[in-house]
């Protein structure tokens, strides 16, 4: 083992409920009571419905691990659950976010394993902040090179969070992450040009892997050598060699509290866009705007504004990953909601020349921000010549400007309610905001079952 | 979403091919081959079904117990695909017995096919179908040669079993060029673990990819879509693992090759290795061990890279560096005269004669043998005697091994032979020469399931 997956593994195998500190136990369950709405606001979606129609109905009586998908009432293998609740977690792209990497896409995954004997709310939550821990770590310190996915970065800290979860020891935990660090690394293309289905389950299966790999380890399968560090490994191959940040174990703090939130269902960079889209519709009505220039960390620019297809959206998953769709959006609308992303919406051929009055490229002011602030430039001009220019900075839920609970909780409801009604979203509220008091997690997930607006 | 119109050409050549075969439709000698490869590869499933990784997975599938679900071999327990053929694809390569060719080992897609006909209930002509298909992408794709360039053989065995899955669940052009885009962008594994000390998971990690294919084509029969350019787009196959390449054979319904020419293994070793076992043969007929001083053996570069280029080779602890030593297998074959799985037990490792001989062993890369290594497996030995002589020894041969029926049996037999469930084998045996296409698959796999 290299010294890389030796650190990692002493820190996902080592890390107690008791080690976290009050801060990151509140963070860690808001994360998770967030991306559990998120899940309900998936659940219906394609890749869920695939996901949940594969999915083997086992035989509860033999298995020792078990899993369940959110939504349903039987148990299915943990591999499977793994894949279903993360497409669900992820689907609206609603999720949490940090530089590189969608965090709680991993929550998706670490619920799969709650079933497991002897896991109780305050396991769970310690699971949760391992696998942030680590997946932030990977995404800072692994500038992946052009071209591989950093779903990568998620399958990493999924198997720290899983091996913390199922009690695995320190060598284990190592074998595991060195069979993810080698065994199914995602290529980036599942990102670029027309996106299809796949790109809102690309994570998840590297959270089924990360389950697999885990359990695989547990079992005592051994994984290569050497994995990160050695000849044709992870630095050699994929990454470049890096340094590991240092891991809360050795006083290298806690990057779980600088993680994100969506207040906008869309993509990370496009939360600015959609608060600069509200403000400028304020002095300027869309009617009147003859163009507008925008200004993003390059970043930014290159995920949802560098190539055309993004003014030209075809699908969800464009459309929501569109700076210019959500800018005029949210000039149209004052914000944004997930109806934009109703085929009829971003199909509409009426939208299409608003979009061509909007341009975007890298801005030197915002590129110097991020990755710590997020920043959005605006440069604006009416069609009689008044010209308006402003700045977004660090929008409501980025981790400097973090979302209060009030709004955390009216964003679960309005992502629940419409699926399980609101007396038991406020039950489902109850429940998960107090994980840490459950010695069992088998009620909660059972309030799951039988939804309102069947599956 | 995706359309059909917009696909890379590997990938609409992939798809079409696949959907072209049909199983009742190939020729005789075809169809008996395929039977062949699925006797070799059963055969070396018996012979690991209680190795201790195999029923580790094995374990891992009960866990999985799926009423009506794949039947995983050596226990009464139905599972899920995936974990069905995790346990059985790792059972068939364990040994490092089965079959192989460029690119690695064929075979390691047999168990996720089985268990896509058990999960579909297909017949055994639709087996034949899927079988050709995995073995003729295979070849299409081994001669890539991804492992020069760090790529591991799983990146694209993992093409070939969706080709071959997807065919088997009878999947559009549409559909399976879906899941082909998903497997080619997923599953980029590093040949890592084949280099230093290698692991167990050098007998799993093929399998592992497989079984990803169930799942993925079985998301493709139910709508899932894939990148659309999944080879030639933007971060795509081309530009991230292989670089840029046509698909040259894979007419559709085409006659196969790669199932046809794949060579079988002789002796449970590293493919190349075995010709140093039928060397060592004829070293220890001519010139008694303990009179020889040293011995220097001369191989490809490529052989000699792959299993003697390392010093953890001349001192293994695991099966899976010692089945890939050169000079464990020359010392194991030196001394006994022969080499079977148990030589590769780890409390074997150690045993003082084979030491002794590895000692003794040199290697080196003959550029000169490189130079033909594609077509023809070469060593050259010079043993130096303790009395100071010299001789030369030379095998060189097609690379291309096939094995003649009855030394199928033969090797069928005897990995059976010591099995719990060598009862039942016979009436497999007999299912599989005469692969009788309206057979149903779960039937056939019937004896290889445990009753109690």
């Amino acid at each position: 083992m290299d010294d890389t997956t030796r650190r990692l593994a002493e820190f996902a195998a080592g890390l107690h409920f008791e080690d976290l500190p009050q801060e990151v136990v509140d963070v860690a369950v808001v994360r998770l009571v967030d991306s559990l709405g998120c899940a309900v606001g998936g659940m219906h979606s394609e890749q869920a419905r695939i996901s949940r129609t594969i999915a083997p109905r086992l035989d509860p009586s033999t298995g020792t691990l078990t899993g369940r998908v959110l939504g349903s009432g039987w148990a299915t293998s943990p591999e499977h659950a793994a894949f279903a609740n993360t497409c669900m977690v992820r689907n609206l792209d609603f999720n949490d976010r940090y530089p590189h990497v969608h965090p709680s896409d991993m929550i998706g995954g670490l619920l799969a394993g709650v079933m497991a004997p002897g896991v109780d709310g305050r396991g769970f939550v310690t699971a949760i902040v391992a696998a942030y821990e680590v997946a932030t770590r990977i995404a800072d310190a692994a500038k992946m090179r052009q071209g591989w996915d950093s779903g990568y970065a998620a399958g990493m800290g999924g198997v720290a969070g899983l091996s913390n979860l199922l009690g695995c020891k320190t060598d284990a935990t190592g074998e595991a992450l060195s069979l993810i660090a080698t065994a199914n690394v995602p290529l980036r293309s599942t990102r670029a040009g027309v996106l299809s289905l796949w790109k809102g389950a690309a994570t998840a299966y590297c959270m089924l892997n990360a389950m697999l790999v885990t359990r695989l380890a547990q079992e005592g399968m051994t994984g290569p050598e050497k994995a990160i560090e050695g000849r044709h490994g992870l630095w050699d191959k994929i990454t470049g060699e890096f340094e590991l940040p240092t891991l809360p174990d050795q006083d290298g703090g806690w990057n779980i509290l600088r993680t994100s939130l969506k207040y906008w269902p869309v993509e990370y960079s496009a939360q600015t866009a959609v608060w600069a889209g509200r403000q400028l519709a304020e002095t300027i009505p869309i009617d009147r705007l003859a163009s507008v220039r925008l200004g993003a960390h390059k970043l930014g620019w290159h995920e949802i504004a560098s190539e055309p297809a993004k003014w030209d959206p075809q699908s969800r998953e464009t459309a929501d990953h569109s700076m210019p769709y959500i800018f005029v959006r949210a000039m149209q609308h004052g914000g944004i909601d997930l109806s934009a992303f109703e085929p009829e919406q971003y199909l509409d051929p009426a939208v299409r020349p608003l979009m061509s009055k909007v341009s975007v490229e890298p801005d030197d002011e915002a590129e110097a921000a991020h990755p710590h602030g997020m920043m959005l430039t605006v440069r604006a001009e009416s069609v009689d010549g008044h010209v308006e220019s402003f700045s977004i900075r660090d929008p409501k839920g980025f981790w400097t400007n973090q979302m209060t609970d009030p709004e955390v909780e009216a964003k679960f409801h309005g992502l629940v309610e419409p699926v399980y009604g609101a007396d038991r979203a406020t039950a489902l509220h109850s429940y998960w905001a107090s994980v840490t008091d459950h010695a069992d997690l088998d009620e909660g997930l059972s309030m799951f079952a039988d939804p309102v607006k069947p599956v | 979403m995706a359309s059909e119109s917009h696909r890379d050409e590997v990938t609409r050549r992939l798809a079409e091919y696949s959907v072209s075969i049909d199983g009742a439709l190939v020729d005789a000698d075809v169809r008996k081959e395929v039977g062949r490869r699925l006797i070799d590869s059963l055969a070396c499933a018996y012979g690991a079904l209680d190795c201790e990784p195999v029923a580790a997975l094995r374990s891992l599938a009960e866990e999985r117990a799926v009423p009506g679900g794949c039947s995983v071999w050596g226990s009464p327990v139905a599972s899920s695909p995936e974990a069905a053929a995790l346990a059985n694809g790792t059972a068939i390569r364990f040994l490092d017995f089965s079959d192989y060719t460029t690119g690695g080992h064929p075979s390691d897609n047999v168990a996720a096919v089985l268990a896509a006909c058990e999960w579909a209930d297909s017949t055994v002509d639709d087996l034949v179908a899927g079988i050709v298909v995995s073995y003729e992408v295979w070849g299409e794709l081994g001669r890539l040669y991804l492992r020069y360039r760090g790529w591991d053989q799983g990146t694209t065995a993992v093409i070939a079993a969706a080709c071959a899955i997807g065919r088997v669940l009878g999947l559009t052009v549409d559909q399976l060029a879906n899941a082909i885009g998903i497997v080619a962008t997923s599953n980029i594994s590093l040949v890592k673990l084949r280099r230093g000390e290698i692991s167990a998971w050098k007998g799993a990690a093929v399998p592992y990819a497989a079984q990803s294919a169930l799942l993925v084509a079985a998301m493709a029969a139910k709508g899932i879509t894939g990148p659309q350019d999944a080879f030639a787009g933007e971060f795509g196959f081309f530009q991230q693992v292989s670089g840029e390449f046509e698909i040259e054979g894979l007419e559709p319904s085409g006659r196969p090759t790669t199932v046809l020419t794949t060579g079988y293994k002789h002796w449970p070793v590293e493919y190349e290795a075995q010709w140093a076992v039928w060397l060592a043969q004829r070293i220890r007929a001519a010139v008694p061990l303990e009179e020889i001083e040293s011995l220097d053996v001369g191989t490809s570069e490529w052989t000699w890279r792959a299993i003697a280029n390392d010093p953890a080779k001349w001192r293994p602890t695991t099966r899976e560096t010692a089945d890939h030593s050169l000079p464990y297998i020359v010392a194991v074959a030196l001394v006994r005269g022969r080499i079977d799985s148990s030589d590769f037990d780890e409390d074997q490792l150690d045993t003082p004669a084979y030491v002794d001989a590895m000692s003794r062993i040199t290697v080196h890369g003959d550029p000169e043998i490189s130079a033909i290594a594609h077509e023809t497996v070469t060593f050259r030995a010079t043993v130096r005697t303790r009395a100071g002589d010299e001789k030369l020894f030379e095998i060189s041969e097609p690379r291309a091994k096939s094995m003649t029926d009855e030394e199928l049996d033969e090797k069928w037999h005897r990995l059976t032979g010591t099995s719990r469930l060598a009862g039942r084998s016979a009436s497999l045996l007999e299912d599989l020469r005469r692969l009788d296409g309206t057979q149903r698959v779960r039937d056939l796999l019937t004896p290889l399931t445990a009753s109690d």
